[in-house]
């Protein structure tokens, strides 16, 4: 039988909160990486990639059990087959972060020395897309506690228009790296290109991750 | 000194001491879960507040309950029932609600002091002389008042929050807002407190004040409190990084004021389920008839209140502390909310007579505020066993009661 105290479950709003802080963690860790890679020390890269595959697995436990736990008959504020959506849209974030730095694991890659421009615009834009989904997402304390509505929503409004200006710069620069990555044929290696296509279109997964997370955001709190 | 009076005064003590240790938790819970007061000064506010309550505004329900719920105009000799069966019966009574009260604060469970006298004094009337003595009209209206206790409470907690949520928390300012608002949530629990005081405390206190009067004098202390907590929110800096923070900081000590609230309209309402039936027996013994309307001694309401007490410091505080910090999740917006929706809940209802209940109250008010989305999450699994163990009430201290009334009958009476 229950007391007033069983009436209060631990909120659902944290345990996002808590996922995606681990999220972060994942997407901090990959700019790491990636300041490694650009630098040519390979070591330094394997070892970050097996850190961002032990919190991408806390990241995925804490899924796991906020869904039990959001599962039991509960009356929550936001509904909740849309809450569910939106932590798998946080997970897949640190699922691609983590398939990034598995790919600079299979082979020492370099970035060549004329699209490292290009590359550091493409890195930005993409972290910039994930952490704003963090952003976001750390807004939902927030957001609760004023009822979903008022100046909180524009604020956040504000980092969801600044997560698709980045997703949109991931995808220019992106193609424009593959352009410049495919003319140098004959220059590079070809399994060299052909990683760098898989690389480059796992990396713009992560911008397309953080924007699919945004359109869940919306639907949650609309 | 007579045995029948030391008994009377001992059960109706063991019941008040229950309801003490059952009830003022969950008053209070939502209180120290958002840590706006300790459980130190959690149990001195219960204390002094349930006590003024119970003294100054509990005669009201006290008569409702001793001649509501059986009909005494059949307890004549010649239907076979002497005053001794009927002072016999209304202990009896208490003694099987205060079990029932001991044994659900044991488990933990937030049953109604309400139902559990009710369902005690249905069971003895039905042991007494079968349903020819039991008022089912007046039950059913006391059962209706229940169903109503938790939708009132629910309805007006809900607006509470949206209220605050529409004038403070979703302005671009909350901060500014809070402190520009907040005055006049006092202002209304003050008008609202103060009214009650004067229609029935001063009742009690013989000291007869127009309701005409009343109405101005409770508006203009209000209106005062209402200046004087601008003053102070003017000047106060807040703590807090967040100006969200900020505001449920203020909210905080705003709590502290519902908890003085809620303390005093549970000691108003709850001290009749101790002392209805023990003004009964008192009337009877005094009298030597069964009155259709009992006096409320005084004396008896301070002993009622005293046992509250008793009860609060006794076990309740252990309730209280244990339901205080699993309630984390309730910040002070949302428990401010909920318990100004069942202070006045329940204050309204012993204005009218009738015994509702502080339990069912709360419990609805907590799901006014969920239903404003104002909850991380209610654990609606919860509500469904809370809801069981209310209906669970009734039929067991009817037959706990029905039983001893029988078993007494047999062997001693």
């Amino acid at each position: 039988m229950a007391g007033i105290a069983d009436l209060f479950p631990r909120s659902p709003l944290k345990g996002m909160i808590e996922h995606i802080d681990m999220v972060g963690q994942c997407v901090d860790t990959l700019e790491t990486l990636f300041t490694a890679l650009k630098a040519g020390k390979q070591a330094e890269v394997e070892s970050l990639a097996i850190t961002i595959q032990e919190k991408e697995e806390a990241a995925d436990q804490l899924k796991k059990d906020l869904r039990k736990s959001v599962q039991k008959p509960l009356f929550l504020p936001v509904d909740k087959a849309e809450l569910l959506s939106l932590l798998s849209a946080q997970d897949n974030i640190a699922d691609v972060a983590q398939d990034i730095a598995q790919l600079f694991c299979l082979r020492k890659m370099t970035i060549p020395q004329d699209l490292m421009g290009e590359f550091i615009e493409l890195e930005a834009a993409i972290l910039n897309a994930a952490r704003k989904a963090v952003e976001t997402i750390r807004s939902l304390a927030n957001l609760f506690e004023v009822g979903f509505k008022g100046p909180e929503t524009e604020k956040v409004a504000l980092i969801l228009s600044q997560l698709e200006a980045s997703e949109d710069d991931a995808d220019k620069w992106g193609l424009s790296f593959t352009k410049h990555i495919l003319a140098k044929e004959g220059e590079e290696s070809p399994v060299s290109i052909m990683m760098w296509m898989r690389i480059i279109k796992v990396m713009g997964d992560l911008g397309n991750q953080s924007y699919k997370l945004a359109g869940r955001f919306k639907a949650l709190v609309d | 000194m007579d045995p029948i009076l030391v008994i009377s005064l001992v059960v109706g003590f063991y019941m008040a001491w229950n309801i003490g240790a059952n009830d003022v938790a969950n008053s209070f819970g939502t209180s120290v879960g958002s840590k706006a007061i300790t459980l130190k000064q959690a149990i001195l506010i219960a204390a002094i507040f349930e006590f003024a309550g119970a003294v100054l505004v509990g005669s009201q329900v006290t008569r409702t309950i001793s001649k509501g719920i059986v009909d005494i105009s059949f307890f004549t000799p010649e239907n076979g029932v002497t005053i001794q069966n009927f002072i016999y019966g209304m202990l009896i009574s208490l003694v099987a609600a205060g079990l029932w009260l001991q044994i659900a604060t044991q488990l933990g469970w937030p049953v109604s002091t309400s139902h559990s006298i009710v369902g005690a004094v249905v069971g003895f009337g039905l042991a007494i002389g079968g349903g020819m003595f039991v008022k089912w009209n007046n039950l059913a209206n006391i059962a209706l008042s229940w169903l109503i206790s938790p939708i009132f409470g629910a309805v007006v907690a809900f607006f509470i929050f949206k209220m605050i949520e529409h004038f403070i928390l979703e302005k671009k300012d909350p901060e500014a807002q809070a402190r520009k608002i907040v005055p006049y949530l006092v202002g209304m629990t003050i008008f609202i407190l103060v009214l009650s005081i004067i229609f029935e405390a001063l009742k009690n206190l013989k000291l007869g004040v127009p309701p005409l009067m009343a109405i101005p004098l409770a508006l203009g202390l209000a209106l005062i409190s209402v200046v004087i907590i601008h003053q102070m929110l003017r000047k106060r800096v807040l703590l807090g990084s967040d100006p969200l923070d900020r505001v449920e900081n203020i909210f905080k000590s705003l709590q502290i004021m519902t908890a003085c609230y809620v303390a005093f309209a549970h000691g108003a309402n709850d001290v009749a389920n101790a002392i209805g039936p023990l003004a009964g027996v008192m009337a009877a013994r005094e009298f030597g008839t069964i009155a259709a309307e009992s006096p409320v001694p005084f004396w008896l309401l301070i002993l009622g209140g005293v046992g509250i007490v008793v009860g609060v410091a006794t076990l309740g505080y252990k309730v209280i502390s244990t339901i205080g910090s699993k309630l984390t999740e309730v910040t002070p917006t949302r428990g401010f909310s909920a318990e100004f929706a069942t202070a006045t809940t329940v204050l309204i209802a012993s204005e009218m007579g009738m015994p509702i209940s502080t339990t069912h109250t709360i419990v609805g008010a907590v799901i006014g505020v969920a239903l404003g989305r104002g909850l991380g999450a209610l654990n609606l699994r919860a509500v469904g066993e809370i809801f069981s163990s209310w209906i669970v009430t009734i039929p067991f201290t009817g037959a706990l009661s029905f039983g001893l009334y029988v078993l007494c009958d047999y062997f001693i009476f």
